[in-house]
């Protein structure tokens, strides 16, 4: 009896495999495969069908009929990058050794910045560099002027509280954050908090937690408390368009709520959903968002958060920067 | 007939509570007691649908520490045993790389059944409660590049132990060479738990949570507790060899395999371990 449960016992240990446990193998490189599970995991997850007006089941029609397991995985890369294009949404990209697909939204509207020309005609030769930050006096030293080019994680008290400390005297600032792809989700938190002078809500936000078109979370409100450091009162002009992306859009956001900003320019790229992160059966990687971000009234600005004065720059006229222009003369008349 | 009303008091005597009590204290107390330690590699692998459909593998080192108090009637120990190193999957052009930690605790008491044991055979019986965690970086994941999840089970166990000592010196004689082999304490078991209950906590439906962007940042949040999902196996073999010095060595082969239930993107993971213990007698 008991050689016979030692016998047992040895048998299955000799077969202990993680066969047992794992379920079959889906690593493939099958053109079908690939398709249909990324056209399945959008379809699952993806959170903005309903704001874009996209309809993802005549998306699977149209492009499902391009697939055949004979084609190049340049030419499958083609077909699911551009069905993910579909999504018109620059944090919705696949990802292989070759290539990156994109949408490119900034290419949406019209060219309106040219760090050159501010360069030239605005700010001094040695202007300042503070982290992330390019600033100095422009207008006599009536305003200051910073330049805010990506969220690069770097925005800290101590650069902030020096920067704004410098223009305490001026009669407002300019916050240029036109063509900032955004970043560091944290940045805009550390870069607002020195722009309010008590606990204020900001956004709010909802994240899939179903495969259904509705299926989200509750919303969660997101707060700013003031920094530690200088905190800015005077009137602050945000430039911002069209490749004003991702936490860009969040911060354009974010000044709806806060009565000291004025945003500025064109309407920005969006990317008001915040990307995940996954992998193909081929090995591909892909991402696409999965949250919604709504304002204070309930408004999706996913398309775009629209600017509180339209200024677009004249590509004609390469000594002037309009918005500059325009942001100085909404400073100077208040 | 007074020599049998003596055996009779006495057994009368041992029977009341607080004898059995004091006699139960005794045995535990007699019970030798070890602290062992060891290390080995493990050759696991992984899968996690939340972010892909691939099977992760690759081998880890492991470190474990081990407290046990055992004799042939009962057994209890605990084990804190760390993984750590790198799986991969390489398919088509695409190698993509993820550095693991994994984290095991357990507990367990194991109770002798007198039927099936005897001299050479002990076979024991009873629970284990295990808990851990993995941690896991894959950077090509983009914002789900990191992920956690833990897990508790309470096993059933069962133990089968062969003993394969050397009572006696034995004269051998290899080639021309003669030479005598001494005594020797060993033993061969193999342990086999199922899971009962299986439980985990895990990220939510879209993995990532959403504490970045409204400026609360936690690292579970969004994490969903889920009992009695999935199953998990585990065996192990230990071949066990006495030192003079009352001292053990121990070479043993760990499985230990799991995946979660009904969740809507399962988790899968296995683990091969080889490792080489020392165990020391403390009393």
């Amino acid at each position: 009896m008991k050689k016979t449960l030692f016998a047992i016992g040895s048998l299955f240990l000799v077969l202990a495999c993680n066969d047992v446990i794992f379920e079959e193998e889906l690593a493939s490189s099958s053109p079908t495969a690939n398709f249909e599970y990324l056209w399945r995991e959008c379809d699952e997850k993806y959170s903005f069908f309903e704001v874009k007006n996209i309809d993802w089941d005549e998306v699977y029609s149209r492009y499902r009929p391009r697939i055949n397991e004979g084609m190049s995985r340049l030419e499958l890369f083609d077909v699911l990058g551009e069905m993910l294009t579909e999504l018109r949404d620059d944090h919705t990209n696949l990802i292989s050794r070759f290539n990156i697909s994109f949408f490119g939204v900034q290419n949406e509207g019209p060219d309106n910045f040219d760090f050159r020309i501010i360069t030239d005609h605005y700010l001094p030769r040695d202007y300042f560099i503070s982290g992330p930050f390019i600033h100095d006096f422009i207008e006599n030293g009536e305003i200051g002027y910073i330049r805010f080019g990506s969220f690069t994680g770097g925005v800290s008290n101590f650069n902030m509280s020096f920067i704004l400390s410098r223009y305490r005297d001026t009669q407002g600032i300019i916050l240029d954050m036109r063509e900032n792809g955004g970043g560091s989700v944290s940045d805009i938190f550390d870069l607002l908090s020195h722009f309010v002078t008590e606990r204020t809500e900001l956004y709010r936000s909802r994240i899939k937690n179903g495969p259904g078109r509705d299926d989200f979370s509750e919303l969660e409100s997101a707060f700013v408390a003031p920094s530690t450091g200088f905190n800015y009162t005077g009137k602050v002009m945000v430039l911002v368009d069209r490749g004003t992306f991702s936490a860009g859009s969040f911060t354009a956001l974010a000044t709806k709520a806060l009565p000291n900003m004025v945003l500025m320019g064109d309407t920005t790229g969006g990317g008001l959903g915040l990307p995940n992160g996954g992998q193909l059966p081929n090995g591909w990687t892909y991402r696409f968002s999965v949250t919604q971000t709504l304002d204070l009234n309930g408004n999706n600005f996913e398309n775009g958060v629209p600017p509180d004065i339209i200024a677009l720059l004249n590509r004609e006229d390469t000594s002037r920067d309009e918005v500059i222009d325009r942001a100085v003369l909404e400073i100077m008349n208040n | 007939m007074s020599l049998a009303t003596g055996v009779l008091a006495q057994q009368a005597e041992s029977d009341t509570p607080s004898t059995k009590k004091e006699s139960k204290k005794q045995a535990r107390k007699s019970r030798p007691y070890y602290i062992g330690i060891g290390a080995g590699f493990n050759q696991s692998a992984h899968r996690d649908f939340a972010t892909s459909p691939l099977i992760y593998e690759g081998t880890m080192v492991t470190f474990h520490v081990n407290a046990t108090r055992f004799d042939e009637v009962k057994e209890t120990s605990a084990e804190f045993r760390i993984s750590t190193g790198g799986q991969s999957i390489e398919i088509a052009e695409s190698f993509t790389s993820t550095s693991v930690i994994s984290l095991f605790n357990s507990y367990q008491q194991l109770f002798r059944l007198n039927k099936y044991s005897n001299d050479k055979w002990n076979v024991k019986v009873g629970g284990n409660v295990a808990w851990g965690l993995n941690s896991r970086s894959n950077p090509s994941l983009g914002n789900n590049s990191f992920g956690i999840e833990w897990f508790g089970t309470l096993f059933g166990s069962v133990k089968v132990t062969r003993d394969l000592s050397r009572k006696k010196e034995k004269d051998v004689k290899f080639l021309f060479i003669k030479y005598k082999l001494k005594p020797l304490k060993r033993n061969l078991s193999w342990q086999f738990n199922t899971g009962l209950m299986n439980n985990n906590v895990r990220n939510g439906f879209a993995f990532i949570d959403q504490d970045a962007v409204i400026n609360e940042p936690s690292t579970f949040s969004g994490y969903q507790l889920n009992l009695f999902s999935g199953f998990r196996l585990s065996s192990q073999i230990d071949y066990t060899l006495y030192l003079n010095t009352g001292n053990m060595i121990r070479f043993s082969y760990v499985w230990d395999a799991y995946r979660t239930g009904n969740e809507f993107d399962k988790f899968e993971m296995g683990h091969h371990m080889f490792t080489t213990s020392l165990w020391f007698k403390t009393k």
